[in-house]
């Protein structure tokens, strides 16, 4: 296998997720037990499973959005793999600044703020000017067929698509070694996604880490390497598998 | 460190990183100038502050730290002791127990419970900043918007009124209020002017930290949405560090990057702010979170 | 009154020699004693009723009667003038119940207590100038609260008389506050010079003579010891500038003092002169003919006043 030879940017070991909803009778729920994956630099790992089964909440735990409770996340950051699982808030974020691209599935941003600030916001992260984040930004924006009208414009008054093809943008212009991706191309037309598809490629070519959710098989045949599949409703522990289409 | 770099993990990857030694492992992190270090000294450490009113605990054992460049929102309802904690905090009034540490460049290391009232006030002259949720408690109503800004550089020295009118206007300028208003009373200014100006009021002398109590809290839903823009990019720019109180979880979520959520006096849950309003544990968290009215 | 037969009349009185009796005096004397230790720092001290309301100097008036003793020389001008009904009134009250000389020629005093203005003719070390005051409390405009305000004395947060100056220049291109100008004494301590006319406030730099204020409301008395700074509060780029006049007095042609400016008759006429009367008089005394003294009627034109 390739993997192993490649720089492990991802180690997951034991993870275990649930809910207590104290204001629902206290009802536990157990997302997910004793996950174990790894994802090697230029790789790309696709989350499969029936919904419900916790793809998003593990995606959301690699970003250290969700707290889990038991097993480690290990992320290469800078020159020392970091576990989300039980770093302080303050590492989490500077992880998160460093090393981790996190594209949810819908656009969460400050009213009002346009889409090119809230894209050279992100692009500025490492190191850059303010210009140059600014091209950046504009150059992502185009690519992803958000035009110069629509720039100085808040994102709140976007269709969905174009929303969401903001969020990506605001992803992909921190070209973090670790991306993760929370159904990308959900509401994307077809010339879109192929955009987004080729942006996932180009940046696993630069050693990015992928992990996504990707429910559109054509996209996941495109990107992914492997696929994850969630274990049932907790039934038994996660297992790796060779996606059917990719070699 | 160690718990939190696994020196076990069998490494399939490049040298480099294939002997992880912790010590070394930590200068690289921090020397990288991108980041804000992940070791820098904290600007603030809050151990064990207590307050009591007439014997009525109104926060108690409250500790944590904050870092330069951070912002700390306090979140939780009427009552549950943000703002009394952001007093003692701010030495507005004193703390019955506990100690809080605050990193001065001038001062050096020093306790804002024991320094004296001497030094608390130039600190509030100068690297602190006090944001009041009214406007009118902060400003100067009766002179103009320009002296308003201008009255803590004056209080440093300054000496010179053309620089320090122009440096009036380049805040004025920052927090977006147009400089044809630089004589006029505030007294005559919408309330989100206001308390623009009263952010630029603090601002003038670069404070390192602010305290900032409900600062959106009388503003019209739209008038709230620019304030809480402009604070978010001030704060980046500027690197202040922020301790908030506030009630809406909405301007915590937009501005706070750490959040402690209060209930009867106690900090009940902390954390990343996004992890504590996307995965809150505690039951009060999980009830003020479900209490949010989507728009 | 000048007395010959004072003891006699004081006991007759009832009264105490300048009317408080010694105790008090000992108390307002060491008020005075602090606040000379402590040049422009308020000292409070128990002001006592006085027979005249508050307003009419009774501060000043508490601060001459602790400082007399039977050899002073004892002169009173209000605005300038020795014959204005304050002094007027005040000088009548020191010569009923003290006895002591009066005198309206400055040289000659060894007291002055004054109401607005100080005199032209320079001071001397041997002469106290006693000044009343109505509002002793510079920050007063900004700060109500007497506890913050001390506060602020305390801590020299004196940031605030700044932005007082800077909301002249703000509004009138420069600084127009003329009376009562603040200044800062020994490089310490921001004060309050009374309503005197910022024409005056160079007078209290270094004056060999002793100042001290007294306010009769407020029960404040603070000092300027001799030969202390005194600088009057400015900007850089609007410095500290006294009235100037394009005419000279009417009476004597003094080009050098403060003038206070006469309406004549219905008509508009207008002259200028000295508002210190003794200065005014005494030049036309020596200085004899004096091309420059003209009588009133034919008190020439005037323009406009240039402050």
């Amino acid at each position: 296998m390739t993997t192993t030879m490649a720089l492990l940017r991802i180690r997951v070991q034991g993870l275990g997720k649930s809910f207590v909803l104290h204001h629902q009778g206290g009802v536990r729920i157990n997302v997910f037990q004793d996950l174990d994956l790894q994802v090697a630099a230029g790789e790309c790992l696709a989350l499969a499973g029936a919904s419900g089964t916790g793809k998003s909440s593990l995606l959301r735990s690699l970003y250290g959005n969700y707290k889990p409770d038991m097993g480690s996340i290990f992320v290469l950051h800078e020159n020392a793999y970091i576990d989300l699982a039980s770093a302080p808030p303050r590492w989490i974020q500077h992880v998160r600044r460093g090393t981790i691209a996190y594209v949810s599935q819908f656009l969460r941003v400050i009213p009002r703020v346009s889409a090119v600030d809230i894209v050279t916001e992100a692009a500025q992260f490492n190191g850059r000017s303010r210009d140059l984040a600014r091209q950046t930004a504009q150059a992502i924006l185009s690519r992803l067929n958000i035009g110069p009208h629509l720039w100085s414009l808040a994102p709140k008054t976007f269709s969905g698509g174009e929303q969401q093809r903001v969020n990506i943008a605001r992803g992909f212009a921190r070209e973090c070694p670790v991306l993760l991706l929370d159904e990308p191309t959900a509401s994307l037309d077809a010339e879109n996604r192929d955009v987004v598809i080729r942006m996932i490629l180009e940046a696993k070519a630069t050693g990015t880490a992928v992990v996504g959710i990707f429910h559109d098989e054509q996209v996941r045949s495109a990107v992914a390497d492997r696929i994850f599949t969630m274990p049932g409703q907790a039934d038994a522990p996660g297992k790796e598998r060779s996606p059917d289409c990719v070699c | 460190m160690s718990q939190l770099i696994n020196k076990e993990a069998p490494y399939p990857v490049v040298p480099e990183q294939s002997d992880p030694d912790a010590e070394t492992e930590r200068k690289t992190a921090s020397s990288k100038p991108c980041s804000p270090g992940v070791d820098d000294n904290p600007l603030l450490i809050v151990e064990d502050v207590g307050k009591s009113f007439n014997g009525t605990p109104a926060c108690r054992d409250i500790s944590f730290m904050l870092w330069p460049g951070e912002v700390l929102a306090i979140v939780g309802e009427s009552g549950s002791g943000k703002t009394t904690l952001l007093r003692c905090l701010s030495a507005g009034i004193r703390a019955d127990n506990g100690r809080t540490s605050y990193c001065s460049p001038t001062f050096g290391e020093m306790d804002v419970f024991t320094s004296p009232e001497h030094v608390l006030r130039q600190l509030h002259r100068t690297e602190w900043g006090l944001v009041h949720q009214n406007p009118r408690d902060g400003l100067r109503l009766g002179v103009s918007a320009g002296a308003n800004i201008g009255e803590r550089l004056m209080s440093l020295g300054q000496r010179n009124y053309g620089a320090i009118r122009d440096e009036a206007l380049t805040w004025m300028r920052k927090v977006e209020i147009n400089g044809d208003r630089i004589d006029d009373l505030p007294l005559h200014f919408s309330g989100g002017m206001q308390q623009r100006l009263q952010i630029a009021r603090n601002l003038v002398t670069k404070p390192r930290l602010m305290f900032m109590d409900e600062p959106t809290g009388g503003l019209d839903v739209s008038v709230q949405a620019r304030l809480l823009d402009l604070l978010r990019s001030l704060c980046s720019e500027l690197h202040l560090a922020v301790i908030l109180v506030t009630h809406d979880l909405g301007v915590a979520r937009l501005l706070a990057d750490r959040l402690l959520v209060m209930q009867c006096g106690r900090v009940v849950e902390s954390g990343l702010t996004d992890q504590v309003l996307d995965d809150p544990h505690h039951p009060y968290t999980q009830l003020l979170v479900a209490s949010i009215l989507e728009a | 009154m000048s007395g010959t037969d004072k003891t006699t009349r004081h006991s007759g009185d009832g009264y105490n020699f300048a009317y408080l009796d010694e105790q008090t005096k000992r108390m307002v004397r060491r008020a005075i004693l602090k606040a000379v230790a402590i040049p422009g720092y308020q000292v409070p001290f128990a002001g006592r009723e006085m027979p005249m309301p508050f307003g009419w100097g009774t501060g000043g008036i508490q601060l001459t009667a602790a400082l007399l003793g039977r050899d002073d020389v004892l002169k009173v001008i209000d605005q300038g003038a020795d014959d204005t009904t304050n002094a007027v009134s005040i000088r009548k009250f020191f010569q009923r119940t003290a006895g002591v000389r009066t005198t309206e020629r400055t040289a000659e005093a060894t007291i002055i207590q004054t109401r607005h203005r100080i005199p032209e003719t320079p001071l001397r070390e041997d002469q106290i100038l006693v000044y009343q005051v109505p509002l002793p409390e510079p920050l007063r405009w900004l700060e109500p609260r007497e506890t913050e305000s001390r506060k602020m004395h305390a801590q020299e947060e004196y940031g605030v008389m700044h932005v007082k100056l800077y909301e002249d220049i703000a509004r009138h291109g420069r600084i127009v506050t003329s009376f009562d100008y603040p200044v800062r004494v020994a490089g310490r301590y921001v004060m309050s010079p009374s309503p005197i006319p910022k024409f005056d406030n160079p007078k209290m730099d270094d004056c060999p003579a002793l100042q001290i204020f007294g306010a009769g409301r407020e029960r404040r008395v603070y000092a300027i010891p001799p030969y202390t700074e005194v600088r009057s509060l400015d900007f850089e780029d609007h410095p500290f500038a006294i009235q100037r006049w394009v005419e000279s007095c009417g009476l004597c042609g003094s080009r050098n003092s403060y003038l206070d400016e006469i309406i004549l008759d219905d008509r508009g006429k207008r002259m200028f002169v000295c508002s210190d009367s003794d200065y005014c008089r005494s030049r036309r005394e020596t200085e004899d003919s004096g091309p420059t003294a003209v009588v009133p009627e034919n008190g020439r034109e005037t323009r406009e006043v240039k402050a």
